[in-house]
């Protein structure tokens, strides 16, 4: 019997590598249709329909770090209990993944002020919840666990070992065309960067703190901005997307910030911005209200 | 048989370049890669990653432009990386301090003049709040395959 070279199945197989391999392209024309979609809020998802407008986050650690910078104290019972934990095993991908942006947070503040034993849990809650997103590899890969106990104590490896995690999860998530998960995460890990940072501030009433917090503040634009930029992907980021527009609600009818944007409303200089103890602390029951009903699951 | 023979080969032959095409676009679009080569301009621990965009790029008949908006601290100092390896077509990479629909907007860096064989582009900022990044794509052959970019940002 003659042996025929398998042809058509090395055609297909060309031929489906060389469809997968432009499938970036469609992912690219979703992008450009959802931030077409007219918004109903406030923020516009886009100022052009004819031009794709792509957002970014910063990472938790960054603004951790930043917060630390600005001499934020460590206050044992401020974190989200990792007994909390057992509550969340029901709830939807986004409750989930919000809460994994907590406890990165929680992490985060527990590594730089060198809280190894807290970490060390945190850090196994972090692990654990990653498995619910599929982002487990980038927690595990690498010897990052072994890496990260052995140098929990060095400020610097603790952020290179962090930034590999963000690193890893951003390319996985970009991957699997899921950076959604990233933009609802960064907003779980920025709830509680701001309740964290509040409390501080409320217990020391450090000026550095607050300046900080106010800056942190303005990022919740952003969030709004990626979010709605996401939310055809998930229904159930509507509840988020709410309360994060209250939030930003709160901090624009701050009187200097009303008073800046009167002026120009696209630059907004940090230094500019006087808030009141008043309006810091209503800012602030805000922030704990919703981590509350957050970290409640 | 000569002409089985032809036929063959010119199966062969459309077997290994479509297979080639496709391996190669897979390859110009590795954006784990990518983003390794970029992650190499932060220095040895100078900079800490602190996030990354692939974005892909479909040339169009006419030009087309994407807009990164990038939220940014006061007090931090920011390394950008933009990594162009996988572009088939230059592009021009501009960074603004606000939108494209602003009429105030300053250019704080561009690769306008960069030379053509030039892939990686590094930028530092510091002392402003925001970024936008755009992408000025020219027009091209909308009906084959685009490339990717990678933008990479660092911080200390």
């Amino acid at each position: 019997m003659k042996k025929t070279f398998p042809y058509n199945i090395l055609i297909g197989l060309g031929v489906l590598l060389f469809i997968t391999s432009c499938g970036g392209n469609d992912a690219d024309k979703k992008e450009e249709i959802k931030d077409a979609i007219p918004s109903v809020d406030s923020i516009p998802a886009a100022n052009n329909n004819s031009d794709a407008i792509l957002y970014t986050l910063p990472s938790p650690m960054q603004i951790a770090s930043i917060l630390k910078k600005a001499g934020l104290n460590y206050y044992i019972g401020l974190t989200n209990p990792a007994g909390n934990l057992t509550t969340y095993s029901s709830g939807n991908t986004v409750n989930k993944t919000l809460i994994m942006g907590v406890y990165l947070s929680d992490l985060s503040y527990c590594l730089l002020n060198k809280k190894t034993e807290e970490g060390k849990k945190y850090f196994k809650i972090c692990t654990q919840l990653s498995e619910n997103i599929g982002l487990a590899k980038a927690f595990q890969d690498n010897n990052i666990p072994q890496r990260l106990e052995k140098n929990m104590n060095n400020e610097d490896s603790v952020s290179n070992i962090m930034s590999e995690i963000q690193m890893q999860s951003d390319n996985m998530l970009e991957e699997n065309q899921q950076e959604y998960i990233s933009v609802i995460a960064f907003s779980g890990a920025w709830i509680e960067c701001m309740y964290i940072g509040t409390q501080v501030y409320i217990k020391e009433k450090n000026t550095n703190v607050s300046t900080n917090i106010i800056e942190q503040m303005g990022i919740a634009e952003n969030i709004i901005k990626a979010l709605k930029a996401n939310q055809s992907k998930d229904a159930d980021v509507t509840v988020l997307l709410h309360d994060m527009n209250t939030l930003n609600d709160l901090y624009n009818n701050f009187k200097s910030i009303k008073e800046i944007k009167a002026t120009d409303p696209d630059v907004i200089d940090p230094s500019k911005i006087s808030i009141s103890v008043d309006e810091l602390l209503g800012f602030s029951t805000k922030i704990d209200e919703i981590r509350t009903r957050l970290v409640k699951g | 048989m000569i002409k089985l023979l032809f036929n063959n080969s010119i199966k062969t032959i459309t077997v290994f370049i479509l297979l080639l095409v496709a391996f190669q676009a897979h390859a110009q679009c590795d954006g784990k890669t990518l983003k390794e080569s970029a992650k190499k301009q932060f220095g040895d621990g100078k900079y800490t990653y602190d996030m990354s965009k692939l974005t892909q790029i479909q040339y169009k008949a006419k030009p087309s432009l994407k807009e990164i908006e990038v939220p940014l601290f006061i007090g931090e100092k920011y390394k950008m990386v933009f990594n162009a390896e996988a572009l088939p077509k230059s592009i021009v990479i501009s960074i603004y301090n606000r939108d494209k629909d602003s009429k105030k907007r300053k250019l704080l860096f561009t690769t306008k003049d960069a030379p053509a064989d030039q892939k990686q582009f590094i930028f530092d900022l510091s002392k402003t709040r925001k970024a936008f990044i755009d992408y000025e794509i020219p027009a091209g052959d909308s009906t084959a395959a685009g490339g990717c970019l990678v933008f990479m940002m660092g911080y200390k």
